[in-house]
């Protein structure tokens, strides 16, 4: 390309360019995803799209909750713990005949919840680096969840609780329709109330937002809980997917939600993101993850395409 | 005279997404002179530095050092043809000392990549006593001023052997003292034969140190003159295009009942300092950088914690633990450091103009975005802010426009005390008539102002009453007819 | 001899300084224990019926857990050796990272046992299973099962680690008597019943009906790989056998879900294990089996009840 019309690109920074970044990234999707239906007879099925659908749904409630976190300019590492914790909390309040079926559920997001009311206590009143806060709460929620199950699998659960990951309403999986109720709350959330355009203000300057009269510490604690309630509501979906609550279930979960987030243009300064692009990097990995376990690639060669990808995505990213 | 021509830069054009940002500008510089370069924010003077400094290429023109065509792609290329720029955001590393900046990434070896420290600091103290300068150079930066950061980098250039120096508004944050200090120093580098682009709004200085003075307006050249065929009049209407009336016009006010009372008030930075406001009143806070004007203004818009005393408004003593608190009071500041307190950067001009009133256009916890563009619109009309539109990233506009979307913002929430803590520094003269008017328009609506300016003329003009601060507390307070300049800055300074 | 004794009282009277609520007041012996991880079901089996032995013999057991960190458990053998034990079981991390724990322990005269898996060192004593064992089992009840003839597909454990390694060296072997069973596609589901899960899904989309039996590596992945099999109906034509026998594998057992799982005798390493450091605290250099190996058994629906507790 003409360097001068490189130039600019490169110089031009209204909103506007937010939607052809996004579009290149869109562009990039359509791409690959052309690639691997050309590729692999049975990629662009119906039924393989809902697998992938259905794949990506625990990792999409993650990085969506992450989304709110990150956009506040906070980091939250302990996800991948909570939805062991929250599975394992869900898993034992889920044996057959016990108890009603909200039971489970609601003890696991309450379970998310208080673990992410605990990260934004210590982030906003502790003014501790949310890396580090949350680095702890990472060992801490995993501990928590070996305790409570005692080191083992909590299994023998009732079909109700079963059904959540894996029954069907009208022919679409729950998972996946959870997963779209997530994005359409979530967006709703963040582009439609005052609270969201918050996080956007004090991720972009928290000094400014809070001589604007902004609660950044409530904003800041809301974001933490919807990430971490997001990430208890995950822990139920993947145990009633796995048929049991696993205590070392969801190891480095946080770091394909965070992916996500960034592949979508979250950036990780804060201020800046949506869940449209969180979405559309949930998508990606989904179906890079499916297409090459349809190729056969080797796990090996698998590890190193994903890195590729990620980086790539942030460079698409930086050059704006 | 072929070679007294150090720079010479022809037909510069540039634009950004189809903007023409200049249009076949050209300038002159001659060695040992002072050049300055003046124009509306926006008027097109940053980009055309940025283009001599070499961080982008120009579309169209040419520039010639010495005579010799050169086109540099980065600033490092700049810096090789004897360019540099001292940044209106200084761009220091203030953890290291006065000598390490100076002598950053060509620091005296010692071999095996160790820093000859002894020689480091020998050949700053050279430097410093070239320039006649008195800045302990083994001091850190962040414990330096403004005003001594920017003799730093003066230093710091001159030592780079730079025979061109670019300052972008050097003056916009020191104090008079420190303006008097760099004034001889670009004497001096006068006398040793350099150039200097000088980039300035305020009148008096231009007219002080210029030998030679070019006008930019919307990315046009308009002319160039010397200072003695050059008078301020017609100097204002080729920068702003049309006549100003007068900047400084100040409308008669009856102030009316007390509506800020502020008593003994302890805080970081403000010690016992007592005084009130009354509607329709301009109250100036004067004095040094430093000095304690911010800290008072933060202390009253919940900013800082207050320590001691009391703040009453209308009679009813208020406590103020938050900015949010004293928003809901009905006290808006307008802050002196957009960046870092007055603006989310990233955010778009609407988002900045709506987020401290956030609440008044909402419905319920809903974002009304009708509503709120109808307002943002509404705003950037009346404060006339130079935008694409509402949705462009505020961290793109001109600082002045910056500005007004700050005041904006702050005037929405409709306060009965605003305080202004310099609102027109780094904005062009245009940008500066309006926000006088919009002062105007307040205290002519029964609101009351706290002015807070580093510049003399601005407060003497606009103000009813002037408080003097120094060292935390008030030292004088004068009427509008007794203040005057001398007066100001014997109080600034001594007792 | 001398040496030992200086180190014995040196380490006693370290004891007694430092962490005295390790002491040995109450006389009885002392036996270290680092486990490889204690997130692991099976390792918690192990640890349990060590636990168990120790109440019936009358030892105390110090157990860590490494949490699969080789340098962990280095730490911890050096900590044990500090505070004196009589002996150390160790359940290594891994073959050569976690060698030097075991020269350590030999070198301050402790006896060493390693349990489940090898180091490089060579111990004093060593109780488990051969690992190869299970992935011959339970390959040769699939070629049983298909009548020597088919297509099969082959989840891993965590790439590189020992355990993986040798299922899948063993894997090999046993195919290589049957030329006639095909492997579609081997890939990696770490271990974890939620990736074996979606694996099974995307292999039922590129191969769909021709699978006609899944190897997993452990129980884990097997469950995962029977659940995505039972969603898409295809369980009826597929044999799915996996290796561990945990208690959710033995319930799919039963009922009749899953084909098959191998059992690995958690409960007998154990016991075997703490009996082994026992005899050499005793009677330290007559200890004459030095090498314990437990068999693994097939879990069909047939012996399923002998597992069930």
């Amino acid at each position: 390309m003409n360097p001068q019309i490189l130039d600019k690109f490169r110089n031009k920074r209204t909103i506007s360019y937010e939607y052809l970044r996004k579009f290149g990234m869109l562009a990039a999707f359509v791409l690959i995803c052309l690639l691997l239906s050309l590729t692999t007879p049975n990629f662009f099925s119906l039924q393989n799209m809902t697998i992938v659908l259905r794949q990506v749904s625990i990792n999409g409630i993650l990085a969506i909750g992450v989304t709110f976190v990150i956009i506040t300019g906070g980091i939250d590492l302990s996800l991948g713990s909570v939805v062991a914790l929250a599975g394992v909390v869900a898993a034992i309040f889920a044996h057959p005949l016990e108890y009603p079926l909200v039971v489970p559920l609601a003890m696991a997001i309450l379970v998310g919840l208080a673990i992410g009311g605990l990260n934004g206590l210590v982030v906003t009143r502790g003014k501790v680096a949310p890396f580090i806060v949350t680095l702890g709460m990472m060992t801490i929620a995993r501990g928590l969840a070996l305790v409570a199950s005692d080191g083992r699998p909590v299994t023998n659960l009732s079909d109700s609780f079963n059904a959540i990951g894996g029954g069907n309403v009208l022919g679409v999986p729950i998972p996946i329709l959870i997963f779209i109720l997530v994005i359409i709350v979530a967006s709703l959330l963040l582009n439609q109330t005052r609270i969201g355009r918050y996080m956007y203000a004090v991720g972009g300057n928290e000094r400014a937002a809070y001589a604007s009269g902004v609660r950044v510490n409530t904003v800041k604690m809301i974001a933490y809980m919807l990430c971490s309630g997001l990430a208890g509501l995950a822990g139920i979906v993947l145990a009633s997917r796995i048929n049991t609550g696993q205590p070392n279930a969801g190891v480095a979960y946080e770091l394909d939600a965070i992916a996500a987030v960034v592949i979508g243009g979250t950036s990780l300064a804060g201020g800046i993101g949506s869940i449209g692009g969180t979405v559309l990097g949930v998508l990606l990995i989904g179906v890079i993850n499916n297409g090459l376990d349809l190729l056969n690639v080797s796990s090996y060669y698998q590890q190193i395409i994903k890195g590729v990808i990620i980086i790539a995505a942030v460079l698409i990213d930086r050059k704006k | 005279m072929e070679d007294t021509k150090i720079l010479r830069a022809v037909n510069i054009s540039k634009s950004f997404s189809g903007v023409r940002v200049l249009d076949k500008v050209r300038l002159e510089i001659e060695k040992g002179k002072v050049h300055v370069l003046m124009g509306e924010n926006g008027a097109g003077k940053s980009t055309f530095m940025n283009i001599l400094m070499g961080m982008f290429p120009p579309d169209e023109g040419e520039v010639y050092i010495k005579g010799k065509k050169i086109s540099f792609t980065s600033a490092r290329d700049a810096l090789r043809h004897g360019i540099s720029m001292i940044h209106q955001e200084l761009l220091v590393f203030p953890e290291l000392t006065v000598a390490e900046n100076i002598f950053m990434g060509r620091e005296p070896a010692a071999g095996l990549g160790w820093i000859d420290r002894k020689r480091l600091n020998r050949e700053a103290k050279v430097l410093m006593k070239q320039l006649e300068m008195e800045i302990p150079i083994t001091a850190k930066m962040k414990n330096l001023s403004i005003g001594e950061m920017q003799m730093v980098e003066i230093v710091k250039a001159v030592s780079n052997q730079a025979s061109i120096l670019i300052m972008d508004e050097p003056t916009s944050a020191i104090s008079e003292k420190e303006t008097e200090v760099l004034f001889r120093t670009l004497r001096a580098l006068k006398q040793q034969g350099k150039a200097i682009i000088y980039i300035s709004h305020k009148m008096d200085e231009i007219f002080r140190l210029a030998d030679t003075i070019t006008v930019l307006r919307d990315g046009k050249y308009i002319a160039t003159r010397s200072r003695e065929d050059m008078q301020m009049d017609e100097l204002i209407t080729m920068i702003v295009g049309r006549e100003l009336s007068s900047l400084y016009n100040k409308q008669p006010q009856q102030p009316g009942e007390v509506l800020l009372e502020v008593k003994g008030l302890c805080s970081a930075g403000v010690d016992n300092v007592s005084f009130s406001l009354r509607r329709g009143e301009i109250l100036g806070i004067a004095g040094l950088m430093g000095a304690g004007r911010t800290a008072i203004a933060h202390a009253i818009a919940g900013m800082e914690k207050v320590t001691a005393g009391e703040i009453s408004l209308r009679g009813k003593r208020i406590h103020i633990s938050s900015p949010r608190a004293a928003i809901a009071r009905g006290i808006g500041l307008v802050t002196e450091d957009r960046k870092q307190l007055g603006l989310v950067l990233s955010s778009s001009v609407k988002q900045n103009i709506t987020l401290p009133s956030l609440k008044k256009h909402s419905r319920g916890f809903l974002l009304d975005h009708p509503k709120e563009n109808t307002v943002a619109d509404r705003e950037i009309a009346k404060f006339r802010i130079k935008t694409s539109s509402r949705n462009q990233v505020v961290g793109r506009l001109s600082g002045g426009n910056q500005q007004k979307v700050v005041i904006s913002g702050i005037n929405l929430n409709d306060p009965e005390v605003i305080i202004l803590d310099e609102p027109t520094r780094g904005v062009d003269v245009g940008a500066k008539q309006e926000i006088y008017e919009f002062i105007a328009a307040l205290v002519a609506r029964g609101k009351a102002v706290i002015l807070i300016s580093s510049e003399l003329p601005e407060i003497l003009a606009l103000s009813d009453r002037i408080l003097v601060v120094r060292e935390g507390s008030i030292k004088a307070e004068l009427s509008r007819e007794e203040a005057s300049q001398e007066l100001i800055m014997k109080y600034a300074m001594a007792d | 001899m001398n040496k030992k004794l200086v180190i014995g009282v040196l380490a006693l009277a370290l004891m007694q300084y430092g962490c005295g609520q390790s002491g040995k007041s109450d006389g009885r012996k002392v036996i270290g224990v680092s486990m490889l991880s204690l997130q692991s079901e099976f390792v918690v089996n192990v640890k349990d019926a060590m636990e168990e032995a120790a109440e019936e013999q009358e030892v105390r057991l110090i157990v860590n857990d490494a949490q699969r960190a080789s340098i962990r458990q280095i730490q911890q053998i050096e900590s044990f050796i500090s505070q004196g034990v009589d002996a150390i079981i160790l359940n290594p991390c891994e073959m050569e990272a976690s060698s030097p724990a075991v020269r350590r322990a030999q070198k301050a005269g402790i006896p060493i046992i390693n349990v489940n898996s090898e180091t490089t060192a060579p111990p004093d004593g060593f109780v488990g299973s051969r690992d190869e064992e299970s992935a011959e089992i339970a390959l040769e009840h699939i070629a049983k099962r298909l009548g020597g003839k088919g297509n099969i597909v082959v989840m891993h454990g965590y790439m590189g680690q020992a355990a993986q390694l040798k299922r899948a060296a063993a894997t090999k072997t046993v195919l290589a008597k049957y030329p006639d069973i095909t492997i579609l596609a081997e890939q990696t589901a770490e271990w974890d019943r939620a990736k074996a899960m979606s694996l099974m899904e995307n292999w039922i989309q590129s191969y769909g009906s021709r699978i006609d039996a899944v190897f997993a590596q452990n129980d884990e992945m097997g469950m995962g790989a029977l659940q995505a099999l039972e969603q898409a109906n295809l369980k009826d034509q597929v044999v799915v056998v996996s290796i561990d026998a945990i208690g959710d594998a033995l319930q799919a057992v039963k009922s009749g879900r899953l084909d098959a799982t191998v059992y690995q005798d958690a409960k007998a390493q154990g016991k075997q294990a703490v009996q082994m450091a026992l005899d050499f605290i005793h009677h330290k250099d007559s200890v004459k089996e030095r090498s314990v190996f437990i068999p693994f058994q097939l879990v069909t629906e047939e012996n399923v009840e002998e597992f069930l507790e």
